[in-house]
This record gives C-alpha cells, sequence and structure tokens, in this order.
C-alpha cells in the first residue's frame, strides 16, 4: 500500500518531468543518430584498410597474420579472411597457417594515396591498384575489385 | 588586367629611379619588421623582414623588402597539419605626406613549399604520418599605408595597413593554401570554423597590418 501511495505521488509530480526529460534524451540521440550519418559522407579510410581474402578452403588454415615484429592472429571465418594492409610501407605479406604447422604465405603490394576530401573529412586515404608480388605459395591468386581470391585446393 | 599592373608598377619605379639620380643627399633607412613575428610564433612559426628604404629630397619614397616566413597550422582541413615555408622580396615606391603619412604601392614575389601531413592511425601495423608538398611561386601587388612616427633623430616607428591583391592564383592541387609569405593569410578562420563537405578556396585578396622599425643610415 505504502509502495504504491509512492508510485502515484511519483507519477503525478515527476510525470511531467520525465515527459521533458525523455523529449530531450529522444532530441539528443537523433542528433547522435544524424551525427553518425554524417560521419559516414566522408570517403576513403583514415585508418588502415582491410582486404578481403577469399580461400577456396578456408578451413585448411587455422589462422592468418600480417607480418610484424609480432604475431597477432587474425581468425578465419566461413568465406576466408580480412586482413588489414600496412600503411607503413606499400607492401604487406599475410601468412596462413595450417593445423599441421605450415604456413602458407601471401605478399601484395599497393599505391597509397592521400586525396584531400574536404573541410569535414579532411585528407583521407586511398589504396589502389592492388598486386601479388610472386613467388607465392598458393597455385592460383585472383585479384577482382580489391578483392583477392586463392585457391588453395 | 594583371599584367597592366606589372607594367604601371615597373614604369612608376623607373620614373621614380630617374628622379632619385637627379636628387642630392638621399636619406636611407634600415628597416626590421616587429609585428609580423609576434603574430607569426602564435602559428609556432617566424618572419624575418628587414627592408633598406631611401627618401629623396622630394619625400618620395623607394623601399625594397627581403624576407624569411615559416607559418604552421593544424586543422587547416580536419586532420592536416600545414606549414608554409618561404622567401618573398617586395620594391615598392611611395611617397610621404606632411612627414608622416606615406601611400605606397609595390610588387612582390613570393616562392614557398606547404607542406601538409595527415597521420592515419594504424592499429595493427602501427601509425603512418603522409606528406604531401606543394611548391608555389606567384606575383602580387601590395597597397601599403605608412605612418611614420619620429621616436629620436635617427629611429622612427611605421605602422602600416595594407591590401595585396595577389596576380596569380596558387597552385591547390593537393590542399588549399593558407598563407602566402609576403601577402599574408588568404583562408580565413571563419571558412575554417565552418564544417562543409567541399574544400575551402584561397582569396586573392587580403591584407593586414603591420609595424616596421627604421634606423636613419644618414
Amino acid at each position: 500500500l505504502y509502495s504504491s501511495h509512492v508510485f502515484e505521488f511519483i507519477k503525478k509530480v515527476c510525470m511531467k518531468k520525465i515527459r521533458i526529460l525523455l523529449s530531450v534524451y529522444a532530441v539528443i540521440s537523433l542528433m547522435m543518430a544524424c551525427s553518425g550519418c554524417y560521419e559516414d559522407d566522408c570517403n576513403g579510410t583514415d585508418t588502415e584498410p582491410s582486404v578481403v581474402i577469399y580461400v577456396e578452403r578456408p578451413a585448411a588454415y587455422t589462422y592468418a597474420y600480417g607480418v610484424k615484429d609480432r604475431v597477432e592472429a587474425i581468425p578465419m571465418s566461413s568465406y576466408g579472411v580480412s586482413v588489414p594492409l600496412s600503411l607503413r610501407q606499400n607492401k604487406t605479406t599475410i601468412c596462413f597457417m595450417t593445423p599441421g604447422g605450415r604456413i602458407d604465405k601471401l605478399s601484395v603490394t599497393y599505391t597509397r594515396q592521400p586525396v584531400a576530401e574536404s573541410l569535414k573529412c579532411g585528407v583521407r586515404l586511398y589504396v589502389l591498384d592492388i598486386r601479388v608480388i610472386e613467388p607465392t605459395t598458393f597455385n592460383r591468386v585472383s585479384i577482382v575489385d580489391n578483392q583477392i581470391y586463392i585457391n588453395n585446393e | 588586367m594583371n599584367n597592366r599592373i606589372v607594367y604601371i608598377t615597373i614604369m612608376s619605379w623607373l620614373s621614380f629611379l630617374q628622379a632619385m639620380s637627379q636628387t642630392a643627399e638621399p636619406s636611407v633607412y634600415l628597416g626590421l619588421e616587429v609585428l609580423k613575428p609576434v603574430i607569426a610564433s602564435v602559428d609556432r612559426g617566424y618572419v624575418f623582414e628587414p627592408s633598406v628604404s631611401y627618401k629623396l629630397k622630394d619625400e618620395t619614397v623607394l623601399r625594397v623588402v627581403l624576407g624569411k616566413t615559416v607559418v604552421n597550422r593544424y586543422g587547416v582541413l580536419s586532420n592536416l597539419d600545414y606549414q608554409a615555408d618561404g622567401y618573398y622580396v617586395k620594391a615598392g615606391v611611395g611617397r610621404r605626406i606632411r612627414n608622416f603619412f606615406e601611400p605606397n604601392v609595390s610588387l612582390g614575389y613570393s616562392a614557398f613549399t606547404e607542406t601538409g601531413k595527415t597521420k592515419f592511425s594504424g592499429p595493427y601495423y602501427g601509425d603512418w604520418v603522409s606528406t604531401l608538398k606543394q611548391r608555389q611561386q606567384l606575383l602580387f601587388t601590395e597597397v601599403q599605408i605608412n605612418f611614420w612616427i619620429k621616436i629620436s633623430e635617427k629611429i622612427y616607428i611605421v605602422p602600416n595597413v595594407r591590401m595585396v591583391y595577389l596576380l596569380q592564383r596558387p597552385n591547390e592541387a593537393l590542399f588549399p593554401t593558407y598563407y602566402v609569405p609576403g601577402a599574408g593569410h588568404v583562408l580565413f578562420e571563419q571558412f575554417l570554423d565552418s564544417n562543409t563537405d567541399t574544400l575551402p578556396k584561397s582569396s586573392i585578396l587580403t591584407g593586414g597590418i603591420s609595424v616596421n622599425l627604421l634606423y636613419k643610415i644618414f
């Protein structure tokens, strides 16, 4: 009984304030949502771009990693793997680890092109013209629209 | 239009040089700009701008200015760290009126390099700083009004207001030009503070104030 009185009191006294607070919250949420859309207007990238590598038999590998000073595993998915490209140089080597401990390697080269887009977006980066550096341990590698297809059968 | 301005400035120079050769006892002043270095230091840069002025008997003033400027600014674009670094030379002619006002017109040449650095984050391999460079060579004309304030027999402080018109538009192939050494800012703060989807364009008309310290050699 006591709690229901408290509830009624809150309902009567505070309902108007709660409505105002909810309205303010809705407006702020809408503004944040819109600002999110606004950020997405920028083209190019402001961080390391990723390249999607489609692998014919992804289960043949436990994980992949980009060559740098330490191994940082990137898990394989059902289609293959998405691997970041290094911005510090115009070349990245990607290793694929098999369950048996064998490593298959793929090196790619590309062009890094910074472009001034707008006052808001600033300078954005485009990675263009991705090419495979031969030799590679894979039988067949092809590139279509900056996506890499590996045949490991 | 631009060629006409250059022609008029050169012809004015030649006629006043002729006048100078016919006039005895010219006064010679060494000058140093003292306000621009303070303003440039706010932008983590510097300005060194010495000058030589010849004042003829008929109060005609011929002036040559040399300058070296480095100006920095972060956020010309949202993530662009901008620097303009270059040299300039200005040659002008004016006439002192009532020992105080001196309207002056000059022709300037500025050669400078603009550098734009942007840091791209690399959470996997590490960050990378890209560096874009633009080299510029521009002619400009300047109209100044100098105010000669006598401090002592040999020393003058000369504040001035100036308006500058760039005879050539800067090459903005990689990013907008923010500052032209010798001319001044060509992108203005009110445009940089707005959040727009386009690239700002520099203005060919600018201006400013400066203060020269003059020392009379003879």
